[in-house]
């Protein structure tokens, strides 16, 4: 709001209390008269309302008002007025925005946090692998059990077969399953096992540690005997 | 709430947004100071008065619920709110730094027949701790005991102080710093050990 | 028709309270009260969280905690939040009451106040003890033990508070249980209770204050 729109703007809204007496709001409507002001005054509510037009700087007006509790403001332009609506729309716009990207936000990743992941503990010492139904046979699954990384795999429509996924071999490394040539692979050095666990390719020596699986409610289960 | 009309509004213009007025259930006087015509809304829920807006003769709606408003402090919303959530943005996000780079752990299960190891307290029971390694061993209840008394002590600290006055008299104010440090001290004692 | 009316009344108060203008004074959220009244909101929301995949039981705490870690999306976030917000509301609730001792407020008519925040930081300190214990792993039965034997050496009451805390005469499931009990039922309601009566306490010295004015 620049100065010379003020100055421009001869128009002045003073706002007082609500309880100002009636007389006294009257006589500050002819004492705004008698200083060569256009005056009109209303009580509510509120607030008391006295509209001023005139000639007249605003410093005047501080006089005439004489340190009474009171606002005011000045009367602006159509334009000015439209410009001021435009920007509170939009600051509201962009905190709705915000508002609506940290809800979402917060949202996604908790439903995501609620979704059990699989190798959910059923009980202690039992891990729930999967579906029955989540598998086609020849093919695994790579889960944990006990902090440790175990393959699952089926290797009839209910045979389930579950190796700890740790080389035998030196550095230990996570196995993979190549459901091409039904075999436990290590990508250090090149050892091999089959789906029973027994070494099917050097340099590997001692067969992979087994652990039970039952099928129970349609679901597989990993036991240890660890 | 004042209703702001535009300049050269006529008389016709202003019965109808007293009528508009009516059927939202506010009252208004209208007022003339020059050029300047404008409703001034005097009872009724007065934020119903932003539905004016669309008529052609209004200007501009003035909210202004009284000069004590300014004088008194700024409005929860949109001012405190907005600081607020700002403020508790701020937290959450500083928790999940520090959750990123600081990752609480967990340890291994105690197997049975395994003696369990020194216990690690907290830091914040560290005084705690400093406080009891520092009480004689014998007898046991003197260290618990203390610790007890000063809890309460601190609990009853108004009871024990009745001054008033911008702040504590002076004895308190030095008791309460000497307090302070200790518990420093006592935290190091208790987090070295 | 009334009951519109008076629906339509409330609202338009909670508006006008939201509305309302705070004061010239300190704004709330610039205080330590406040920052410990969000944190134990985000730690009541982390710890239900994180109640969905925690086992109580002696095999599968450690177990379950580990799990959320590793397996659990966002659960290494949920945690690490909870852990690291029970470290700040501690340092937050000692240091706001310290704030309320330096500048005197804690005499006179915010007596009551201070009591209440006082107890607030001891139950707080419960509740961050119990969870200590949670994870059941090595360490925390170490704590469980290193914190009920010097209990017990408290006179007169320190035995049977130590037996009531341990339930029964070795650690074990049953300590399990209690601690698990209090770190999510007894003590928040507890804490929220006195939050509540705070609240209250507050507006009341409020109100007060500006009818002296």
């Amino acid at each position: 709001m620049s100065v010379s729109e003020e100055s421009a703007a001869p128009g002045w809204l003073v706002i007082l209390p609500a309880d100002v007496a009636p007389d006294e709001l009257e006589r500050l409507r002819a004492a705004a008269g008698a200083r060569g002001w256009l005056a009109d005054a209303s009580r509510g509510e509120e607030q008391a309302v006295l509209a001023l037009e005139g000639p007249r700087a605003r410093g005047e007006l501080d006089g005439l008002l004489a340190g009474r509790e009171a606002d005011v403001l000045p009367v602006l332009s159509s334009e000015h007025y439209r410009r001021l609506r435009l920007r509170r729309r939009s600051l509201a716009l962009l905190v709705a925005a915000l508002a609506l990207a940290i809800a979402g936000g917060t949202l996604l990743p908790l439903a995501s946090f609620l979704r059990p992941p699989p190798g959910a503990i059923v009980a202690p010492g039992v891990v729930r692998v999967g579906d029955v139904d989540a598998l086609a046979v020849g093919q695994a699954r790579r889960t944990r059990f006990q902090d440790r990384p175990v393959l699952v795999i089926r290797v009839a429509p209910h045979g389930w077969r579950a190796v700890l996924a740790e080389c035998s071999f030196l550095a230990r490394c996570q196995l993979e399953w190549d459901a091409e040539r039904q075999r436990a692979v290590c990508p250090c050095h090149g050892c091999e096992y089959d789906a029973q666990g027994n070494v099917a390719h050097s340099p590997a020596s001692a067969p992979l540690v087994r652990l039970e699986t039952l099928e129970q409610d349609g679901a597989v289960l990993v036991r240890s005997a660890l | 709430m004042i209703v702001l009309l535009e300049r050269g509004a006529g008389d016709e213009e202003v019965r109808a947004v007293l009528a508009r007025m009516q059927s939202l259930g506010l009252a208004g006087t209208p007022l003339v100071a020059g050029s300047q015509r404008l409703i001034h809304v005097t009872s009724g829920r007065t934020r119903r008065a932003r539905h004016l807006l669309p008529e052609p003769a209004v200007r501009a709606i003035l909210p202004t619920s009284g000069p004590r408003v300014r004088r008194e402090g700024r409005r929860f919303y949109p001012f405190h709110a907005l600081c607020t959530s700002a403020a508790g943005l701020a937290l959450i996000g500083a928790l999940v730094l520090l959750a990123g780079f600081f990752p609480p752990g967990v340890s291994e299960t105690l197997a049975l027949g395994q003696p369990p190891p020194p216990p690690q307290w907290p830091w914040y029971l560290a005084p705690l701790r400093g406080l009891l390694e520092l009480a004689p061993e014998r007898p046991a209840w003197i260290g618990p005991s203390f610790l007890v008394l000063l809890g309460t002590l601190v609990l009853a600290l108004p009871l024990l102080d009745g001054s008033s006055g911008a702040r504590p008299r002076g004895p308190v104010r030095v008791l309460g710093m000497l307090a302070l440090v200790a518990l420093l001290v006592l935290g190091f004692v208790g987090g070295a050990s | 028709m009334n009951d519109r009316a008076k629906q339509a009344g409330l609202l338009h108060e909670l508006r006008g309270a939201l509305r309302a203008p705070l004061g010239t004074g300190r704004p709330p959220w610039l205080s330590f009260g406040w920052l410990c009244v969000l944190l134990l909101v985000l730690l009541g929301l982390s710890g239900a969280l994180l109640s969905v995949y925690y086992l109580p039981s002696l095999d599968g705490a450690a177990a379950s905690v580990r799990f959320v870690m590793r397996d659990v999306e966002w659960g290494w976030l949920v945690r690490g939040v909870h852990r690291w917000g029970t470290s700040l509301l501690v340092a937050g609730a000692v240091a706001q009451l310290v704030v309320v001792f330096l500048s005197g407020r804690y005499r006179g008519a915010g007596a009551g106040s201070w009591l209440l925040g006082g107890a607030m930081l001891l139950f707080v300190l419960g509740i961050a003890f119990t969870g200590e214990l949670l994870p059941w792993d090595a360490e925390s039965v170490a704590l469980a033990d290193s914190a009920l034997s010097g209990t017990a050496a408290i006179p007169v009451l320190g035995p049977p508070l130590a037996n009531a805390m341990r339930g029964g005469s070795e650690v074990g499931a049953a300590t399990l249980a209690r601690a698990h009990t209090a770190h999510t039922l007894i003590l928040p309601w507890l804490v929220f209770l006195l939050l509540l009566l705070e609240l209250w306490f507050l507006a009341r010295l409020r109100r007060r204050r500006e009818r002296a004015r």
